[in-house]
């Protein structure tokens, strides 16, 4: 069952500001996803190793050879809805207190949340 | 008693290093550091839609190859996974990482404290993973400006057990995981560019318990002082929470180096929640074993073995060994030059006075200057030969390098400097020496054998320094006496 307080975690972590209308025909989708995945679960897979692609031991991976897409920033970044002297622009994050912030330079956030317990 | 002496610290730390590698993990950019914004950037890396990610064939090579320098079991087939979130340095609204399958894992690291003593970390885990963007807040505006050129540089995210104790052991851990990784050829690990990049977790309990308190996380710690200043601070703050008889919440920490303190940067409660799931995007790929083997065969010697071979084959003092194994490209130049002398104390005291003095007097690194390691392999055997004295081989290094067309003796020869060992030349001076100072040679034959060294002296004055104080102290003897 997808409650209400699960529906707005998931909102929260993508991001997404539901309104009532969208978060009731959200609910009943991701309701019928889930129905279709326990119906899967049913299957007995016992003993049987997990599966996560079809094609196994096909990757044969790309030579380190730059190939740049010329006029990058050009063509890329005005395909943006907002944009300045070169960088996408977005609405202001700041996630907590910023280290070593000042009044008299801007602050480079690296923003890796990082890893939770894995 | 300092916080340090009732409680025992437990630390781990997760270090994210950029990978050497020429194009970004996932696409064909070009993987720069300082590139103007949004200059190195492609529709895969600004995740366009309908575009996929390729795997760079050589971000696997150095990580197989680091994984190896750390001790670490190689999988033999990795896969990669999304890392789910939404923050704009990250377009695709996921990172790709490894989860349950890492490329690496169950490595063993030794390094030594700085007092020497030899300590070992356990490595969980080492793998792939792309590097996000960059953020910039300008200061007075409600926007953030961001700039895609690091989105998708290759990292190797290296895990390593809560085995470490003080905020010193930490970074002399850091310390050889470094050279390691640069000695592997694997990263330059460039802190002041973001190549070796930090995150510490810590708890602290009491020294007389075994049962381990809650720990906290520390991000983004880009320099080795910072390192330090934030575990020290993370401590002290954790140790005066439970005196105080409060508990240490789990939560996410950034150091401020300002101030020297720790405070919240998320709570548990806000806590990132992944949803991990394979990338059906990209393959599997198996890292056949034969070419992990061969790669392991291919690893060049690291420091800490170069050191002790240093220091107990070779008999360096620690200083020296520690001195010459510290960067790869000296310890190079060592073996290159001590190949031609087989004189491991008298190369390493030339290599370690005269040609860092060049190298810092020229600003250049010790292998781009005229003196090769062949040039000064000339230089150390005239000096130990007898050819020219100590003094007059500082004189000759600086001229090698200034003359690289002309050897050390031709060059010894034109400057005057080739000391006079043979019979002929120095016996007509000490027998000169011997006979203009009358009174001093009476004296000394009377008893007062010190004056042999202003005798010495005398011969080495009258050579202009060219006498070879073993061969004339030698001859004056034998005049003196016979």
């Amino acid at each position: 069952m997808i409650d209400t307080e699960l529906l707005e975690r998931l909102a929260g972590l993508s991001r997404l500001g539901l309104s009532e209308k969208e978060q009731a025909s959200l609910r009943k989708e991701l309701e019928s996803i889930l129905a279709h995945f326990q119906s899967i679960q049913e299957v007995d897979t016992e003993g049987v190793e997990p599966l996560t692609h079809v094609l196994m031991d096909s990757g044969e991976p790309a030579a380190d050879v730059v190939a740049p897409f010329d006029d990058a920033r050009a063509r890329l970044v005005p395909l943006s809805a907002n944009h300045r002297e070169g960088f996408f622009v977005v609405p202001r994050v700041v996630e907590g207190p910023q280290p070593g912030a000042s009044a008299d330079h801007t602050t480079v956030h690296d923003a890796d949340p990082g890893d939770e317990d894995i | 008693m300092t916080a340090d002496m009732r409680w025992r610290s437990v630390i781990g730390l997760e270090v994210h290093v950029q990978l050497s590698t020429a194009s970004k993990m996932f696409c064909r950019c070009e993987a720069r550091f300082g590139a103007p914004p949004n200059t190195l950037i492609c529709p895969v890396c600004t995740s366009q839609p309908g575009t996929l990610p390729t795997l760079n064939g050589e971000a696997l090579r150095l990580g197989v190859l680091a994984g190896l320098a750390l001790g670490c079991t190689i999988d033999p087939s990795t896969k990669f996974d999304r890392k789910n979130y939404f923050y704009p340095d990250l377009p695709k609204g996921y990172q790709i990482s490894q989860f349950d399958r890492p490329l690496c894992r169950d490595g063993h690291f030794k390094f030594s404290t700085e007092e020497g003593e030899p300590r070992e970390v356990n490595i969980v885990r080492a793998h792939l993973e792309e590097d996000s963007g960059k953020i910039i807040h300008p200061e007075g505006v409600n926007f953030s400006l961001v700039d895609l050129n690091r989105a998708g540089t290759p990292l190797l995210e290296i895990v390593s057990g809560p085995d470490l104790h003080s905020p010193d052991e930490a970074m002399a851990y850091l310390q050889e995981l470094r050279r390691t990784l640069r000695y592997a050829g694997v990263a330059d690990c460039d802190m002041e560019k973001g190549g070796f990049r930090c995150d510490a977790n810590i708890s602290i309990m009491p020294v007389d318990s075994d049962t381990l308190g809650t720990r906290t996380e520390t991000k983004n710690l880009n320099s080795f002082r910072f390192v330090a200043g934030a575990l020290q601070a993370e401590i002290e703050r954790q140790a005066a929470v439970l005196e105080s008889g409060g508990t240490v919440i789990q939560e996410t920490m950034a150091y401020d180096p300002d101030t020297g303190k720790t405070s919240v940067l998320r709570s548990k409660e806000d806590a990132h929640d992944y949803r991990y799931f394979p990338e059906p995007d990209l393959p599997e790929f198996r890292v056949d074993p034969a070419w992990v083997a061969e790669l392991s065969a291919g690893l060049p010697e690291l420091p800490r073995a170069r050191q002790t071979r240093y220091a107990v084959d070779l008999g360096l003092n620690k200083r020296d060994a520690d001195t010459l194994v510290a960067e790869k490209e000296l310890g190079d130049y060592f073996e290159a030059t001590l190949e031609l002398t087989k004189k491991p104390k008298e190369t390493a005291n030339w290599l370690l006075t005269e040609l860092l003095r060049l190298s810092n007097d020229r600003k250049l690194p010790i292998h781009e200057l005229n003196t090769t390691p062949a040039r000064l392999a000339e230089l150390v055997n005239l000096v130990a030969s007898g050819g020219v004295s100590i003094q007059a081989g500082r004189l000759l290094a600086t001229a090698m390098e200034e003359q690289p067309g002309q050897s050390a003796e031709q060059l010894a020869q034109s400057m005057d400097l080739v000391q006079l060992s043979d019979d002929g030349a120095l016996r007509q001076i000490v027998e000169q020496v011997i006979e203009s100072e009358s009174s001093v040679v009476e004296r000394y034959r009377s008893g007062n054998v010190g004056l042999l060294n202003a005798l010495l002296g005398s011969v080495m004055k009258a050579s202009r320094g060219k006498a070879n104080p073993k061969a004339a102290r030698q001859l004056l003897l034998d005049t003196l006496d016979s």
